[in-house]
């Protein structure tokens, strides 16, 4: 039996990991202090008052009030630092661990799961998403225990000081969650459509301006300004219609709050003179009627503070919903036992029988019933259409697309006996549309080998022509590329994973369209290049250019099922 | 600094909206001390005159004035506040939308390759991020600044009234830890706050290498040193945000200390006074109630500073799209030669000086309707060429002709642009298929749309689609796959009318024959343009009248 989906507000309440529990708990306990030593020093100033003003008490005896008082100033700012403090340690905490999480799921999932999920839509969930939890951990969740437990402390004192006055308070209490609710309720639907609003606007500015470029060479650079403006002026008066209905409910609350002050205040004033004898309105001094009076705001302080903490909920909801979808994402990648074997030998035999493979999210396999075999050192060519599933075939060999059936052998062994990262160390892949990491150049082509020499580096980065360019960018080979291999073409990014692929010297080769997109020079070196790792290693390259390859072994030309 | 200080005079026309919005807080502010201060007072005067009337003294005190006024102050607070909120966020909203044009202003002086960076999400995710982080500077920082030291000055004057001894400690205490505050956070906050963003920012970047590379790292990195240099990075802006939560939470400390403390004193002294004869009880009551809740409109105070340093960073970042604009070509005196042949005499090109050359002594001569074919490996110079024909970089050494027009930007309507363009890269619009035709010529009719787009062989797929012109495409031109979109994206180049067509791999995405077949149609149809066209390969061009190959910055004939 399938245990019921565990609603978002509760996932985020198990990922509080024990120690930012205790920091949590701490946090509410400063709140906590910090809260009765504020019904303390308004106990002591009424106190102050009442002694004086009724009692005519001497200067002498009153130096002990005014020292403890004195003395709950520095412990009640340092409980609402400690809550401040500790709540935003625990919420980073949870934070890191939860990306610890994510990265740690994107890496098991693999390049077809995240594709799959959508690239963007994981960046977004690794950075923004994550981030806005920050304030629900932060702010929202200790608040919430405080604006339960100093209210209902705050008005257990009142009720020693005056029943009539706390049940004032009390009635004004429950009826706020009441009004906004009511509010809130409109304010909901309202919201939707703002948020639907919003979102499109934000498409419209960001498609815009992706574009823009185009819209310059087209000469529209003025219409778009006016569609612009038109679309924000529009946004800005639907925002204004939600937001005159949604501040209806923060309205409420201080109207509420404003409004038990003066009552207390009339009550207590007209108790005082006697007018009324109602209850325990009598008994009232100027004591109690200027403690409860200093209390009435406090009751209501912690509850606006929850209110406006109250959008880092919303925020943390909406971020856990996306945190979740990918958490759940299934593995495409084949699972491999830790204890499995090592390393595959320098340039493995491979052996395919009878592969089927299915994306996830499809029906229609993308290769079926497929069978070859490549011998060690040899090398193998993919042919065929776009769509006849040679990409798939690559994915599979590298264990990065599990098989619905068949078998593939590496060098005697199937995929799943290997151990994680022994298959890997020993093959390299190159795709057709490299985006460099961000780093140098060096970097990215150290990255299969950290150790390696600066010889070893340069003669790599010489036979893939990477130093053809580098040499005259200002940094050589230590220039730091851009964002996405901002600075330098596609076809001098293939030609740096040419040099990190040549500087690892793998047994096993994986090359998908190396030759796609490039541009007749670079082309040329890696035809050149790759000619020279035949016989080294075994290589298996996909490829619509078959007549780029007369030096390969064997062929297979995949049938022309195309997929959707 | 000054570039947050440049943003704020953007927020200069919103003016009216925002002094209405800062009068409304500082109204709500001040109603809700008013309401704590006269409550004690009419709580302590109808204490001591009970007191009074009990032991049998006749006197008479008006209650109904004061309980007027605290009925007055506590509406006047809600509805003030409402009202500040709305005005305050319209102004946020109008605030937004400026920004959002400047933003578009700015970007419209950029070249190109500036505005081609904006298609990878990282600059557009820079620029939202910026301008979400300024549109409250005003709300979130200056406004709140402004209500609380405006407010300490009133109560000041209030107090004063009274006894000004008293009035200036207290009022002095808070004004001079508000603004130790907020010099300590400017001070020491400014630094880790930037350290933080630009950490964040780096975090952004490694993270999308990561997601960018997942099969290259698992074959070159199975390790995860890349994963676990992301997590040290992610740990170090989580000690960078503690840090500065560190700060804030002294500021915030010592603020909240020194409102203790001020109501403390005020008590004090107000004894000593009451002692003294100077004030009566009742006073003494208000007095120190009114010192009481000055503590709650000091506290957001530390948090809105705590993000000085981010915003300045947002700022520069934001302000550095003006960087460098396009030179901006005298256009009037290319336009007045009328020889409508493209000329390029002895053009020489480089980004900076140092930088080797892009282009070396380029010379050409382009007849009115004649149609070239440039062939060139990467980074020979074919997109600088076009950039330079398109005005949007100006040659360093040498002469270029381009009589066609200025290239229209920011000037309102747009004259028509003279040269069309298609890029290398596809780039479609949200909206309809005819409202993407369209902005290539807005006056086009669907006969002229359907006539170009049988050109480009997508007629019989748009007429099959059930809305035909009016099918609706998504950001991006989400919708079409590359090839259609390809041929969209030439079909909307035809209808430009322009004398100079500039064509950046027409046929990429295109398969072989369909390729052939559309461009050998466009290069008859069109013998009265010029067309200059540029490809890797020579089959990927139009049958052209001549083809140039551009090899390291030189021009050559074949």
């Amino acid at each position: 039996m399938q245990a019921p989906p565990q609603s978002d507000s509760r996932w985020l309440f198990s990922r509080i990991t024990p120690t930012s529990r205790r920091l949590l708990l701490l946090a509410t306990g400063g709140g906590l202090v910090a809260g009765w030593l504020g019904i303390l020093q308004a106990g002591l100033i009424a106190w102050l008052v009442y002694a004086t003003l009724v009692i005519g008490a001497e200067p002498a005896t009153l130096a002990t009030v005014f020292g403890l008082w004195l003395l709950s100033i520095p412990l009640r700012s340092a409980g609402l630092s400690l809550r401040d403090q500790l709540a935003l340690k625990a919420s980073l905490s949870i934070r890191e661990h939860l990306r610890r999480d994510l990265i740690h799921d994107t890496l098991e999932l693999g390049p077809v799961g995240v594709a799959h999920f959508g690239s963007a839509r994981a960046g977004s969930v690794l950075l923004d998403q994550l981030d806005a939890l920050e304030g629900y951990f932060a702010r929202f969740l200790p608040q919430c225990l405080l604006a339960l437990l100093l209210p209902l402390s705050i008005i257990v004192v009142a009720f020693w000081l005056d029943w009539l006055a706390a049940l004032l308070l009390l009635f004004a209490l429950p009826l706020i969650p009441l009004f906004m609710a009511l509010v809130g309720m409109g304010a909901e639907s309202i919201n939707q459509r703002q948020f639907q609003a919003l979102e499109r606007l934000g498409s419209f500015f960001l498609d815009r301006l992706q574009g823009l470029e185009t819209l310059r060479q087209l000469g529209r650079g003025g219409e778009t300004r006016e569609a612009m403006r038109e679309s924000t002026d529009n946004y800005r008066q639907r925002t204004m219609a939600v937001l005159r209905v949604a501040f209806l409910s923060s309205a409420v609350l201080e109207f509420f709050s404003a409004v038990a002050i003066a009552m207390v205040a009339i009550y207590v004033g007209l108790g005082l003179l006697g007018y009324l004898t109602l209850g325990p309105a009598g008994d009232l001094t100027l004591f109690s009627g200027l403690f409860v009076l200093l209390l009435a705001p406090d009751v209501f302080a912690p509850l606006r503070e929850l209110a406006q903490h109250y959008h880092d909920r919303a925020a943390a909801l909406g971020a856990a919903r996306g945190l979740r979808d990918l958490l759940d994402q299934p593995a495409t990648v084949v699972a491999r036992p830790s204890k499995g074997l090592g390393a595959i030998r320098q340039a493995p035999e491979v052996r395919v029988n009878g592969l089927t493979v299915t994306y996830p999210g499809g029906d229609a396999p993308a290769i079926r019933d497929l069978s070859f075999r490549v011998g060690a050192g040899s090398s193998l060519l993919l042919t065929g259409p776009s769509g006849a599933g040679k990409t798939s075939v690559l994915l599979a060999l590298l264990g990065l697309l599990q098989p619905r059936e068949g078998t593939i052998l590496l060098g005697a062994h199937r995929i799943a006996e290997y151990a994680p990262g022994s298959i890997e160390s020993g093959s390299a892949w190159l795709g057709q549309n490299p985006r460099l990491l961000p780093g140098s150049l060096r970097d990215n082509i150290l990255l299969g080998r950290p150790d390696a020499s600066t010889d070893a580096v340069t003669d790599a980065a010489a036979r893939a022509g990477v130093l053809r360019f580098a040499d005259s960018l200002p940094d050589g080979l230590d220039t730091v590329i851009g964002e996405r291999s901002a600075g330098i073409s596609g076809g001098e990014a293939q030609r740096v994973a040419l040099a990190r692929l040549l500087l690892k010297q793998p047994g096993l080769v994986i090359l998908d369209e190396p030759t796609a997109r490039l541009d007749p020079e670079s082309r040329a070196i890696m035809l050149a290049t790759l000619e020279t790792l035949a016989g080294q290693c075994t290589m298996i390259v996909a490829s619509h250019n078959p007549e780029q390859f007369a030096w390969i072994d064997q062929r297979l030309a995949l049938g022309g099922e195309p997929a959707a | 600094m000054s570039d947050l200080f440049y943003f704020l005079r953007l927020h200069g026309k919103r003016l009216p909206w925002l002094m209405a919005g800062l009068g409304l807080m500082l109204a709500s502010a001040l109603a809700g001390i008013g309401l704590l201060a006269l409550s004690g007072w009419f709580v302590t005067a109808t204490g001591l005159s009970g007191l009074l009337m009990a032991a049998g003294v006749a006197i008479t005190l008006d209650i109904y004035r004061p309980g007027a006024g605290i009925r007055a102050f506590a509406v006047g607070r809600a509805v003030t506040r409402y009202g500040e909120r709305l005005i305050n966020h319209e102004a946020v909203l109008r605030t937004l939308a400026d920004l959002r044009l400047w933003v578009l202003d700015s970007l419209l002086l950029q070249p190109s390759t500036k505005l081609a960076m904006l298609r990878d999400g990282e600059l557009l995710n820079r620029i939202t991020t910026d301008v979400s982080a300024l549109d409250q500077l005003f709300l979130r920082l200056l406004a709140p600044t402004l209500v609380a030291i405006l407010a300490l000055l009133a109560a000041f004057a209030f107090i004063a009234f009274w006894t000004p001894l008293p009035a200036l400690l207290v009022a002095g205490l808070l004004l001079s830890t508000t603004l130790l505050c907020i010099l300590l956070l400017v001070r020491y906050g400014a630094l880790p706050g930037r350290n933080l963003a630009h950490g964040q920012s780096r975090l952004r970047q490694q993270l999308i290498g990561l997601l960018d590379n997942l099969t290259e790292l698992r074959l070159f990195d199975p390790a995860h040193r890349q994963a676990n240099q992301i997590l040290d990075l992610g740990a170090e802006t989580a000690r960078r945000r503690l840090q500065l939560g560190q700060q804030t939470t002294i500021a915030d400390c010592l603020l909240l200390t020194a409102s203790q403390l001020a109501v403390w004193l005020m008590m004090l002294l107000g004894l000593g006074l009451y002692g003294a004869g100077i004030i009566n009880g009742p006073v003494l009551v208000m007095l120190v109630l009114a010192v009481f809740s000055l503590g709650e409109i000091l506290r957001p105070l530390p948090v809105a500073w705590q993000q000085i340093g981010r915003l300045i960073w947002n700022a520069q970042r934001l302000r550095s799209l003006q960087a460098d604009p396009i030179p901006q070509l005298d256009t009037t005196a290319a336009t007045a030669q009328c020889d409508a042949a493209v000329k390029l005499d002895g053009v020489w090109f480089r980004h900076r000086t140092g930088q080797p050359w892009c282009l070396q002594d380029v010379s050409l001569r382009i007849e009115p309707g004649e149609h070239i074919g440039i062939m060139g490996p990467s980074g020979s110079g074919k997109s600088t060429l076009f950039q330079l024909l398109q005005g949007d970089l100006a040659p360093c050494r040498g002469r270029l002709h381009a009589p066609f027009g200025p290239r229209s930007g920011t000037t309102g309507r747009g004259d028509p642009p003279g040269i069309a363009v298609l890029g290398q890269r596809t780039v479609l619009f949200q909206g309809s298929i005819a409202d993407n035709l369209q902005l290539a010529a807005p006056e086009a009719d669907s006969e002229a749309l359907w006539q170009v787009l049988e050109e480009v062989e997508l007629a019989g797929l748009i007429d099959s689609m059930p809305r035909g012109l009016d099918s609706y495409l998504g950001p991006g031109g989400r919708g079409l796959s590359g090839g259609q979109a390809r041929r969209l994206a030439m079909a909307r180049t035809l209808l430009v009318p322009a004398g100079l067509l500039l064509l950046d791999e027409p046929a990429e995405g295109l398969d072989r024959q369909q390729g052939m077949r559309i461009l050998e149609r466009l290069a008859a149809n069109r013998r009265e343009q010029t067309i200059i066209a540029i490809a890797h390969d020579r089959d990927r061009l139009p049958p052209t009248d001549r083809i140039l190959v551009l090899r390291d910055g030189s021009l050559m004939d074949t």
